[in-house]
C-alpha cells in the first residue's frame, strides 16, 4: 500500500465514523454516548457539525477514533484467549460487557 | 421527573401533560411493567391505568405484590444480569441529563440488546431492573469493585475489599442450570 493509498484510507474510515456517530446521535443521543463512548458535549459538537465540517475534519492523517479495548482483560475476554479456563462466549462477551460498562470516566 | 413533579404541583388539569403521562405509560407497558412501576413512574389514576393496560396488553395486569428481597439480585447468574444492567444505567446517569423513566427504558433497551447478542435470555425484567434501581436508591443494595477484575458488581453493602466477582469466582454449584438460554459454564 502506498502512502497515498493509506492516506486515503485513514480518511475514509474517519468520514465513515463521523457519519456513524452523526446518526446515532441524532437518532438517540443517550443511546449514542454510550455505544460511542463519549460524553454529552462531544456529541453535541458532532451532532451540529456541517458536511463541509465533517469533511474537513475527516481530512487528517491521523484516525479521529480512538481504541477502546485497552486492558488485557477485556482483550482477552474478547478474543476468547482467556488465560483462566472458566466461562465460555456467553459468559466472557458477559463480563466483558461488565467491564466496558463500569468505565464510567469515558462519559465524564 | 419534571413533569412528574409539575404534574403534582399544578392545580389545573393540563390535557398536554396527561397525553405525555399516558404515552409515557403505555411505553412501560409495553416493555413489560407491573401495575407497581406504573403507578409509581405516571401521574395517572390506578383506574386509567388498569383501562389503558388491558388495552395495550389484551389481559389484565398481574396481581400481588412485587419481590420485596434484595436475594434474588445477588445469586449468581442474576447478578451477572443485574451488574451488567445497573453498569449501563449509571453509566448513562453520568453521561448524560435523562429523567428517570428515559434513564430506565433506554437502560433496559440497551441490556437486552447486549444480553441478545451474547445469546442469552435476558433473565432481567422491566419490572425487576427498576426494583433494582429502587434498592440502590434506598441503599439497600450497591455496587463493589471486583478485586480481580475491577468491573462493578450489585453487593449488598459494606462488602469487603477482597471481594470476588461471579465470573472471576464463580461458586462450585453456578453454570448447571439445563435451562435454555441460561447461563453456563464450559
Amino acid at each position: 500500500m502506498t502512502n497515498e493509498q493509506i492516506l486515503a484510507e485513514i480518511r475514509e474510515a474517519n468520514l465513515t465514523y463521523l457519519m456513524l456517530a452523526q446518526t446515532l446521535i441524532r437518532q438517540d443521543k443517550a443511546e449514542a454516548v454510550f455505544r460511542l463512548g463519549m460524553n454529552e458535549e462531544s456529541a453535541d459538537i458532532l451532532a451540529s457539525l456541517s458536511a463541509a465540517q465533517v469533511m474537513k475534519l475527516a481530512s487528517r492523517n491521523t484516525l479521529l477514533c480512538s481504541f477502546r479495548v485497552d486492558d488485557n482483560l477485556v482483550w482477552s475476554l474478547l478474543t476468547n484467549h482467556s488465560a483462566k479456563k472458566v466461562g465460555n462466549d456467553a459468559t466472557n462477551t458477559l463480563h466483558a460487557n461488565i467491564l466496558m460498562a463500569s468505565r464510567v470516566s469515558e462519559v465524564l | 421527573m419534571s413533569s412528574t413533579t409539575t404534574a403534582a404541583k399544578a392545580p389545573v388539569k393540563s390535557v398536554l401533560n396527561e397525553s405525555k403521562q399516558i404515552e409515557r405509560a403505555a411505553m412501560l407497558i409495553q416493555m413489560g411493567a407491573r401495575m407497581q412501576v406504573l403507578e409509581s413512574e405516571t401521574t395517572l389514576s390506578y383506574e386509567r391505568l388498569i383501562r389503558l393496560y388491558k388495552e395495550i396488553a389484551g389481559k389484565s395486569p398481574s396481581k400481588g405484590q412485587l419481590p420485596f428481597s434484595t436475594d434474588w439480585f445477588l445469586t449468581w447468574q442474576e447478578n451477572i444480569h443485574s451488574s451488567l444492567f445497573l453498569n449501563i444505567y449509571e453509566y448513562l446517569s453520568k453521561g448524560v441529563d435523562l429523567d428517570s423513566v428515559e434513564l430506565l427504558t433506554k437502560a433496559y433497551r440497551l441490556y437486552n440488546e447486549q444480553v441478545a447478542t451474547a445469546e442469552i435470555e435476558p433473565l432481567l425484567s422491566f419490572t425487576r431492573a427498576w426494583r433494582l434501581v429502587k434498592f440502590v436508591d434506598a441503599g439497600m443494595l450497591t455496587r463493589t469493585k471486583c478485586s480481580q477484575c475491577s468491573g462493578q458488581f450489585v453487593t449488598e453493602l459494606y462488602e469487603n475489599r477482597h471481594f470476588t466477582c461471579g465470573l472471576c469466582n464463580p461458586p462450585a454449584r453456578a453454570g448447571k442450570s439445563k435451562t435454555a438460554g441460561a447461563l453456563m459454564l464450559h
